[in-house]
């Protein structure tokens, strides 16, 4: 009987754990315990959906990289491709750029299914294929998709996360946050 | 505790340990990925309970139901075909999680109810309506469809995987709303009928539950009853936490071979038999 109320009292405890704790991320919206934070990029070679080589030069040139990791597999992140098709034709012109890293499909395998969802969706931003260093130092540290993380100039992966899929003002209020404060 | 019930529980809790024996993730709430995830275990357990070995075969099946390269999961189906002919609902007795799970619950001294025979047919409902017709039904442009069972209702899912992940991830606690608000009602009406009623989840609304039940009555391990030594005293059926008639209906659709029955039976008249065809 001991047992039963032990493990009785450990869901209500859990429970309210998840409760209370919400209500407390509620007050703080600033932080994000990000777990790949900090990080700086380093140096890759994968490929797009279409076969060009990228590395980590890609994110040279902006000051602010959004990267959102989907998977072929996900209706939720296919679901708010649009949306993010949309915040990088919005930005085009502003020190930000946005690429797609397909969780599900890895360097040398065919992309047939990743591209077809990119068609489907109407996204012409660049998708690229998972690698060694990616999966090590991205994906690993993730249980999930979608998500979407932010680089600097120099490969550094800032605070700022995004955790599944957000509304398009969500996305536009971060970024606008990320490109006034990234100096 | 007497013997067999002893004895069965044991199992059920070897099973629950094994099935779930990647233990160091519920310390860092992250999910084992390795290739024993391709394959099903027999009973009810999330894919993302973080110490889950094996992937759900409920989970399993909607997954690649509503995913968009394949119709229907055939390595799903054949195995829980080949589960649930050799085994029948005995895995929903000794081999499930959730199952161990809801009778730690009903232990608690409460007021005990018995839920209507006709909530039986429920999980037929919910296998057919929320695990295969909506994820193929309600689908996006690319015939993509949503794990409807597992998203919305199952709170084997939200015990075992959504409650320990957002309590390990924070940016995951982040992104808690109303679903998951749902999902955690659920739960507790769950634990709740689970301690006033005998696995109420496995009567009422169990999908898994639903398919090994069908193959139950042809499964190749059963029961018989011994026709020259049973007197239909009916001490059987009234000890049945399932409300089976064992001895008109020894390979009932809602049997568990817990065994009880066998127990208690004063002639020794059901016998637990490993055989193609009954006599």
């Amino acid at each position: 009987m001991k047992k039963i109320l032990i493990f009785v009292l450990c869901i209500t405890m859990m429970l309210s754990i998840v409760g209370c704790s919400n209500k407390a991320e509620e007050q703080d919206l600033g932080s994000d315990d990000n777990p790949v934070a900090g990080k700086v990029m380093s140096e890759f070679t994968t490929k797009d959906i279409e076969g060009n080589e990228v590395t980590q030069e890609i994110f040279k040139d902006k000051k602010i990289t959004m990267i959102n990791v989907w998977g072929t597999f996900c209706g939720p992140c296919i679901e708010e491709m649009p949306d993010l098709q949309k915040i990088y034709e919005e930005y085009k012109g502003e020190d930000f750029n946005l690429i797609g890293l397909v969780a599900d499909v890895e360097l040398g395998n065919d992309p047939k299914e990743a591209t077809e969802v990119v068609n489907q969706t109407g996204v012409k931003y660049k998708n690229i294929l998972v690698n060694e260093v990616l999966n090590e130092e991205i994906l690993s540290n993730f249980d999930y998709v979608p998500f979407t993380i932010f680089v600097n100039a120099e490969g550094k992966i800032l605070d700022t996360m995004v955790a599944g899929s957000l509304s398009y003002e969500g996305y536009k209020s971060k970024i606008d946050t990320l490109l006034k404060n990234e100096k | 505790m007497e013997l067999g019930k002893f004895k069965r529980k044991i199992v059920q809790i070897i099973t629950a340990l094994v099935t779930n024996a990647n233990f160091k993730g519920f310390f860092e709430g992250k999910i084992y990925k390795g290739s024993l995830k391709k394959s099903c275990v027999p009973g009810l357990n999330c894919y993302s309970c973080p110490g889950a070995v094996g992937s759900c075969p409920i989970g399993s099946l909607q997954a690649v139901i509503g995913g968009f390269k394949y119709k229907m999961s055939f390595y799903i189906v054949g195995m829980m075909m080949l589960m649930g002919t050799l085994l029948g609902r005995f895995i929903c007795g000794w081999l499930c999680p959730f199952g161990l799970i809801q009778e730690l619950l009903n232990k608690i001294p409460s007021p005990k109810i018995k839920i209507p025979k006709i909530f039986s047919y429920i999980k037929y409902v919910v296998l057919i309506i929320f695990v295969i017709l909506l994820p193929i039904v309600f689908v996006n442009d690319l015939g993509m469809g949503d794990p409807t069972f597992c998203k919305y209702i199952c709170p084997a899912g939200t015990l075992e995987g959504g409650i320990p992940l957002v309590l390990t991830n924070p940016p995951l606690r982040d992104s808690i709303g109303n679903l998951f608000f749902w999902k955690i009602f659920l739960l507790i009406g769950t634990i709740i009928m689970s301690i006033i009623t005998f696995r109420p989840f496995c009567k009422a609304v169990c999908p898994l539950g639903a398919i090994y039940a069908l193959l139950n009555p042809i499964s190749v391990y059963r029961y018989e009853i011994d026709k020259n030594k049973c007197i239909s005293c009916g001490l059987c059926a009234k000890t049945c936490k399932l409300d089976v008639e064992v001895y008109k209906k020894p390979n009932s659709l809602e049997c568990i071979r817990c065994g009880e029955c066998i127990s208690i039976c004063p002639q020794n008249a059901i016998e637990r038999k490993m055989n193609l065809r009954s006599k």
